[in-house]
């Protein structure tokens, strides 16, 4: 076999396969820690719905929306930040006070709005 | 019907038309507004948006008055951009009741289309609503310009209807393979492989983003890769500068090819599968035409949607690669595939040419056809086509085969100003035109519009089907889309080439005949219709490229920050229309420039066919009526309100 018809078929192999696994893998080690919860807002839910961390640690949530502009607010520690639709945000905090707290959207978001709400629990 | 028994002359007859055309012309300016007699006065509007639509989606001030919108919503966050104006408002509510509001003075006269500027859901990029601002003059004056093409065309046709026939100058022509060095790149198998490479990476990510990526259509690579990004280079660069340039770099039929030849780069001599012929019964372009309109009762889903688009794409690499095994060479790209259809179509009207240098060096050498059966340094036509022969686009790939293997180095690739493969004769030569290809040109034509006014237009209505609101709604779309561009779009132009036939007064030329000879004059009329419908949706949401390369996948990456910001972005990347008080204005010019070419093109078909001048400008003038009469509704569409 001829050296370049080898050195092609590397190629395609690498843009098949090695190209969308190495993506996934840049994502994970590279973009994001293994800390690194990644929230998803959507009409009328968060998803994880229940986010649980330690006392003392240094959260980092990656919020973003899967279809209209939301809020995501977590008024016991003064977080409210706009999140728009598939435009994650970094929102860092320490988690100091141990307790049950309401995540909420506070961006009104149609009918479902006021029952869209989850739950920080930092034990 | 007797002849001396007919009531009219053709003469008076193509009179009665042009009068006709020239009240329903002037009756079009009635749409003209008119100048208020009252002075500025200060016009308050609420306007409610929805998810996709506002009310009201028609908003009509005077020049100079001072205009206040209070736009709230009625459902989520939602803003509202007013084009020439550049005012973006944006409404965050936290209550139902929330409005956010602007004031501004009407200083620019003109129809203006408002949109909505924040992510509002699938349809958000389509929800917008026409602002006019009287007096404004371009839909007037563009109406103006089109009847003045047409009547000017046809006057300086019936003033020399008697001269004598010429034959035609033989067009400039540049071929690129003088040049050593494009020469080269093209002869070469490996700079090929390397393009499609490329092409295939692109691809992958773009399957990757649609299947894995945010379900958010204008933050996902997948979707403003392909509806914007591809479509707007395809349409407005590559189809009228290249022809078919795309089917030369086009990685989907790629791992069907490589998997038949058993090889990347090299030639092989044994090929893969059962080599089967494809039937001659479907040797035509119906399955493309199927295939397309298929796609379009889906379009207004896989468009806004990353996964439907991945799967799309998914479909349009497996279903080559499984004919592969079967059929021999491209008949995926031939015969099935659903955009290859419309880009050899308007591929006529490009300006790069596949063509032998000359003819007469082809007829000698008859020891071997090497263009057709391949040879060592490559393969024999993919595309089923004798090279010897071509005299079109229509179905060469620009597969670049034939330069590999011609041993008289006979083939050219011509850089030309285009629009000649329509006027040639297509009852010559081996492959006749049929009415496959006539329908496509009204399938084409008919979406040019339908599209537009679906997707860029202010009625939510049409919005609601396209999406497949309801069911019912899908079925509608679905009569409205088959039915127009199958029936009555094609029906209408039928009714105006009969009228030509009979106008012409020639006896001996079938409808069937002329109807498919005329659509041709269509196709530089659809194709800058379609380069007015993409120049609008890249001016406009060409800005989402910049968030979608910083993070792909919306996962929270930032590339751009990564190696510091080089071309001074936010970290928003916020939507950004460009030039919007000049789109109507160039989209106003192509649409013009489309009518003169395809006014040119009919007159220059019409002289093929009846070979006689008088016939031929008696014939063309109800197709020039029927010509105009459509871009005066596509200049209704996009400078009128």
């Amino acid at each position: 076999m001829k050296k370049c018809e080898l050195l092609a078929i590397i190629l395609v192999f690498g843009v098949v396969i090695i190209l969308p696994n190495g993506v996934l893998f840049m994502d994970q080690n590279f973009f994001k820690t293994p800390d690194t919860i990644f929230v998803h807002l959507r009409q009328y839910e968060f998803d994880p719905a229940t986010i649980e961390v330690n006392q003392g640690d240094n959260v980092e949530l990656l919020v973003t929306s899967d279809d209209v502009v939301h809020g995501f607010a977590i008024p016991a520690y003064g977080i409210n930040e706009l999140i728009y639709p598939g435009h994650p945000v970094w929102i860092r905090f320490v988690a100091d006070t141990t307790g049950t707290f309401v995540m909420e959207c506070s961006i009104y978001c149609d009918v479902g709005h006021y029952d869209m709400t989850g739950q920080l629990i930092v034990s | 019907m007797k002849t001396n028994a007919r009531p009219f002359s053709s003469a008076q007859k193509v009179a009665l038309c042009i009068v006709v055309f020239s009240v329903i012309s002037i009756g079009a300016l009635a749409f003209a507004p008119a100048v208020s007699a009252q002075g500025p006065t200060n016009r308050e509007f609420v306007v409610v948006a929805s998810q996709y639509a506002f009310d009201p989606n028609f908003i009509n001030v005077n020049f100079g008055d001072n205009v206040t919108i209070r736009l709230r919503s009625a459902d989520v966050a939602h803003g509202m951009y007013i084009d020439g104006y550049d005012i973006n408002i944006k409404l965050f509510p936290e209550s139902p009741s929330d409005e956010v509001v602007v004031t501004f003075v009407a200083n620019r006269a003109g129809v203006f289309r408002y949109r909505c500027s924040i992510t509002c859901g699938g349809y958000h990029p389509f929800m917008m609503g026409k602002l006019t601002v009287e007096p404004g003059y371009e839909f007037p004056i563009s109406i103006v310009l089109a009847w003045g093409i047409a009547m000017g065309s046809i006057g300086v046709y019936w003033k020399g209807r008697f001269e004598p026939i010429e034959e035609p100058e033989p067009v400039e022509k540049i071929d690129l393979l003088k040049f050593k060095l494009i020469k080269k790149l093209l002869k070469s198998r490996n700079i090929q492989f390397t393009i499609l490479l490329a092409t295939l990476a692109i691809f992958v990510f773009v399957i990757m983003s649609g299947l894995v990526g945010t379900p958010v259509g204008n933050r996902n690579f997948s979707v403003v890769m392909v509806w914007i990004i591809w479509w707007g280079a395809l349409m407005i660069f590559m189809v009228p500068i290249g022809g078919r340039l795309w089917c030369m770099v086009c990685p989907l039929p790629a791992m069907g090819e490589w998997a038949q030849r058993g090889s990347l780069t090299t030639k092989n001599e044994k090929p893969h599968g059962l080599m089967k012929k494809w039937p001659k019964k479907l040797d035509n372009i119906w399955l493309q035409n199927a295939g397309f309109l298929s796609m379009t009762i889906f379009i207004g889903i896989m468009m806004i949607s990353s996964l439907a688009t991945a799967l799309l794409m998914l479909l349009l690499i497996v279903l080559p690669l499984a004919l592969s095994f079967v059929f021999k060479d491209r008949v995926f790209c031939r015969y099935l595939c659903p955009v290859s259809g419309f880009i050899g179509l308007y591929a006529n009207a490009g300006m790069l040419e596949l063509r032998v240098k000359d003819r007469a060096v082809c007829k000698k050498h008859i020891e071997s056809k090497d263009c057709i059966q391949g040879n060592e340094n490559g393969y024999g036509c993919p595309w089923f086509e004798f090279p010897q022969n071509l005299d079109r686009n229509a179905y060469c790939g620009l597969c670049l085969e034939c330069i590999k293997t011609c041993p008289k180095d006979n083939i050219a690739l011509n850089f030309r100003l285009g629009g000649e493969d329509l006027e040639i004769d297509p009852w010559a030569g081996r492959k006749k035109r049929k009415l496959d290809e006539a329908w496509k040109a009204f399938i084409m034509l008919t979406l040019a519009f339908l599209y537009g006014i679906t997707f860029m237009g202010p009625y939510s209505f049409l919005k609601d089907m396209a999406r497949i609101a309801s069911l019912n709604e899908w079925l509608s779309f679905i009569i409205l889309v088959w039915g127009m561009a199958l029936i009555v779009v094609p029906g209408i132009f039928v009714g105006f080439t009969a009228i030509a036939k009979r106008a012409s007064g020639n006896k001996e030329i079938t409808l069937k005949k002329l109807v498919i000879n005329y659509a041709n004059a269509l196709v530089p009329l659809g194709l800058l219709a379609w380069i007015a419908f993409s120049v609008a949706i890249v001016m406009i949401q060409g800005s989402l490229l910049i968030p979608v390369i910083a993070d792909p996948f919306g996962w929270g990456w930032d590339i751009f920050a990564l190696v510091g910001n080089p071309f001074g972005l936010g970290i928003d990347y916020p939507w950004q229309p460009y030039f919007t008080t000049f789109v109507p204005f160039i989209q106003m010019a192509i649409l013009l420039g489309g009518l003169f070419l395809a006014v040119r093109a009919s007159y220059q078909i019409g002289l093929r066919v009846f070979k006689d001048r008088a016939q031929a400008v008696k014939g063309s003038i109800p197709i020039i009526v029927f010509m105009t009469l459509f871009t005066m509704v596509l200049l209704w569409h996009w400078t009128g309100g």
